[in-house]
């Protein structure tokens, strides 16, 4: 037929109600039934469909104004809309559905071209689109006592009315895409579930004027919400509950102040807030930082966490505002700053608060930014680079440079694999790339050795910022002093891993100084693990009474005079190991298997070595 | 008085009102012509008809208006086929008694289920316009 005025169905509409109205006679499109079953649908050919109303079982059959608007689609008694409602030339004022909008097993289309006014229902399981091939927004998209699963594509959320906006009492589990601006809220009291995204290509914006209000507000975010705009897009509050380990807030523009912009977690945060550009605003994190913060500009506005970081923080750039973490030895975690590794290097100027502690460059002692002196257990165990890293002297294994008779690094310190010398930095390395290397003479000579006698060990005991040597397995580094040179060490975490920059040299003139850790490696003849010099001189007296170098008075342990240096893996034991570990440090050239004393590693250093593992059972040190 | 005879008696009572309610029951159509020359606004009652029905209807020319109405709201009525028709203007197809309401207003209804309206109309077809109730499905 041509036209329809208005049709009441007691019942069910089990057919398909059609008309053409090729020329609107100024009447209206109104179906009221019971319910539009599964068999029966509703289609309008031209111009629009002014109401649908269904009392009973709800609107089970498709419904579509092909050239022209909907005005509303009811549906009373707790009755659902199951079936796909279209108007794909024209608008949707309202779909008011007093049951649920699909099912968990159904999920109908709602689509539009130039907007969705208001869409209501207890639980929405639907694809909901209002900018179908054109710049239609919705008004309002709500949930009263369910999840909103599928998806919603609209040009904007509109301005309306106060209690407009996306607001889902529940779950949005559904990929949202906003074309254009967010003028009223999006309010998920549940979650935005893990791989679903929000996402807003314009601005958010509160503003008195025009009266806009948009925010967002979620319960917990384990999905990712993403603002795709390169200029201010983020000029309303952001606020989340907390932040799942899959969550993720991602803007493409910067934080600025002066725009409404903020991001606050309420609680917990172990997934991701990634901020392109610089960070003007307030990002503040209520609960634990686990997760990561990232700038790729500068932070110059201020970031806060009022409980243990264990996580990351990335400053792209300069860090000129603050971090406060309101606990004591709070930073347990890592920040970076300079993190983008700008051709001209980002600095840190501002504060990073923990609990009581201020590091900044004007602080005094221990804290004086950025190559402070702190140890990281004073600040919870974390630390704070400056890109690309320095070495963190103070809190070396041993502290670089540390020469004299009572260094407490000794041989047996890398007896059994043990990490017995540890680099560590003010930020995360990786790879493994060291050359260690003995000082054969005060010429700056070094004997690098090779990677058959030490293993470089990377992050020891999990330490991100640490790099250590162990000897391998029947080696045994000697007493002397010592150098770890970086080769191909690198800071990550840090845009193209720029190698880290050790500011501790070889003790070289110039220009033959190398950056270097170098350390010393002191006697343990007697196996003790304790130097022979704190031995000796047991009473620590002075002027020095020798009180176990007595006779003679050689600077040795008497009962390691005539030590049984052939115990080469200095365990005690006289065995075979102790010539293959020889053998090994021979073919190496190290140093340490010139066995005669003749200034050079040749084939008498074998014989040498090998007549005093056969005279050890004669040798009471070699044979207790 | 067994069991048996119970439902025999009872059997008998509802078959003879079920005759009695079908015997009243039914649906008619009716079509109205228009009042300009040649016409005549003359109406015509076509039926009744049994319930459900199918029903196919050839209107004159000068037909304006169709009224589908049944004798009470359990009456089903079948489907309608209107073919030949007026050649131009408005033809008003109303489920019910009446003119075609143009604005929101609940028309009454003209009776149970209904399954559904076609047309075959003549070339250079009017207007159809519909409007009406029914207490049923639309089947």
């Amino acid at each position: 037929m041509s036209q329809i005025s208005r049709f009441d169905v007691g019942g069910a509409v089990q057919a398909q109600i059609r008309a053409d109205n090729s020329i609107n006679f100024g009447g209206i499109f109104v179906v009221e039934c019971g319910s539009v079953s599964s068999a029966g649908s509703i289609v309008l050919e031209n111009n629009s469909i002014l109401r649908v109303l269904a009392t009973g079982f709800g609107v089970n059959g498709p419904i579509a104004a092909l050239t022209g608007n909907i005005g509303v689609i009811e549906t009373q008694n707790g009755g659902p809309l199951l079936a796909d409602v279209n108007a794909d030339m024209g608008s949707i004022n309202q779909i008011l559905v007093d049951g649920e909008i699909g099912s968990t097993s159904t999920s109908p289309l709602i689509r539009a071209m130039d907007g969705i006014n208001t869409i209501d229902a207890a639980a929405i399981y639907a694809t909901i689109t209002s900018n179908a091939g054109g710049v239609g927004g919705v008004r309002r998209v709500r949930t009263t006592s369910g999840p909103f699963v599928g998806a919603l594509n609209a040009y904007r959320i509109e301005s309306a009315t106060a209690t407009d906006g996306l607001r889902i009492t529940g779950n949005l589990d559904a990929n949202v895409t906003i074309a254009d601006n967010v003028l009223r809220p999006i309010v998920i009291t549940g979650e935005l579930k893990s791989g679903r995204t929000l996402s807003i290509a314009g601005q958010m914006i509160t503003a008195t004027t025009p009266s806009t209000t948009g925010s967002l507000d979620i319960g917990t975010l384990r999905g990712t919400v993403r603002f795709t705009r390169t200029t201010q897009g983020v000029r309303g509050p952001v606020t989340i509950d907390s932040i799942a380990s899959t969550g993720r807030l991602e803007s493409s523009s910067p934080l600025e102040s002066g725009t409404n912009g903020s991001i606050t977690v309420d609680g917990n945060m172990a997934g991701l807030v990634q901020v392109s550009g610089s960070v003007a605003g307030a990002i503040t994190i209520g609960g634990e930082l686990d997760g990561r913060v990232t700038t790729t500009g500068s932070l110059t506005g201020a970031l806060t966490i009022d409980s243990y970081m264990d996580g990351l923080i990335k400053v792209g750039d300069n860090l000129s505002g603050t971090i406060d973490i309101n606990q004591s030895q709070g930073l347990r975690g890592q920040i970076i700053i300079n993190a983008d590794n700008m051709s001209t290097p980002g600095t840190w100027t501002g504060p990073v608060i923990v609990g009581s502690i201020t590091l900044d460059n004007g602080a005094s002692g221990d804290y004086t930014a950025p190559y402070y002196n702190a140890l990281p257990s004073v600040l919870g165990g974390g630390s704070v680079g400056l890109a690309p890293f320095r070495i963190h002297e103070a809190a070396c294994s041993p502290p670089p440079n540390t020469f004299g008779r009572l260094v407490t690094t000794l041989y047996s310190s890398f007896d059994d694999g043990q990490v017995g010398a540890i680099v560590r930095h003010y930020g995360p390395i990786e790879n493994t790339g060291i050359i260690v290397g003995m000082r054969m003479d005060t010429n700056c000579n070094w004997y690098e050795a090779l990677s058959s006698i030490f293993d470089p060990v990377l992050h020891p005991g999990g330490d991100l910022r640490a790099i250590g040597i162990t000897c391998n397995a029947g080696m045994a580094i000697k007493e002397g002093i010592w150098r770890i040179v970086p080769d191909d060490l690198a800071c990550s975490e840090v845009v193209n891993n720029p190698a880290v920059v050790w500011q501790t040299t070889d003790g070289c003139a110039p220009p033959n100084a190398t950056p270097a850790y170098v350390f010393e490696v002191g006697p343990d003849c007697n196996l003790n693990d304790v130097n022979d010099h704190l031995d000796i001189d047991i009473a620590a007296d002075s002027p020095l009474i020798d009180d176990l170098d007595t006779s003679p008075m050689n600077d040795i342990i008497d009962t390691c005079d005539g030590i049984c240096a052939c115990d080469w893996e200095h365990d005690g034991d006289i065995d075979v190991p102790d010539i293959f570990a020889f053998l090994t440090s021979w073919f190496a050239v190290d140093p340490s298997a010139d066995f005669d004393a003749s200034g050079t590693v040749a084939v008498p250093d074998i014989f040498a070595f090998l007549s005093c593992w056969f005279a050890s059972a004669s040798n009471s040190l070699c044979n207790p | 008085m067994t069991r048996g005879m119970r439902w025999i008696i009872g059997g008998v009572a509802v078959l003879f009102a079920l005759t009695q309610n079908t015997n009243a029951q039914s649906f008619s159509v009716s079509y109205t012509n228009g009042t300009v020359f040649p016409c005549n606004g003359s109406t015509t009652v076509l039926g009744p008809y049994s319930p459900g029905s199918n029903v196919t209807v050839a209107l004159p020319a000068c037909a304006r208006r169709v009224n589908i109405y049944a004798t009470s709201n359990s009456v089903s009525i079948g489907r309608i086929t209107l073919a030949d028709g007026p050649l131009d203007g408005n033809l008003d197809v109303v489920l019910g008694t009446g003119t075609l309401a143009t604005t929101d207003f609940p028309p009454s209804s003209a009776g149970g289920s209904w399954a559904g309206l076609s047309t075959s109309l003549l070339d250079g077809t009017p207007i159809v316009r519909f409007g009406g109730a029914i207490s049923g499905n639309l089947t």
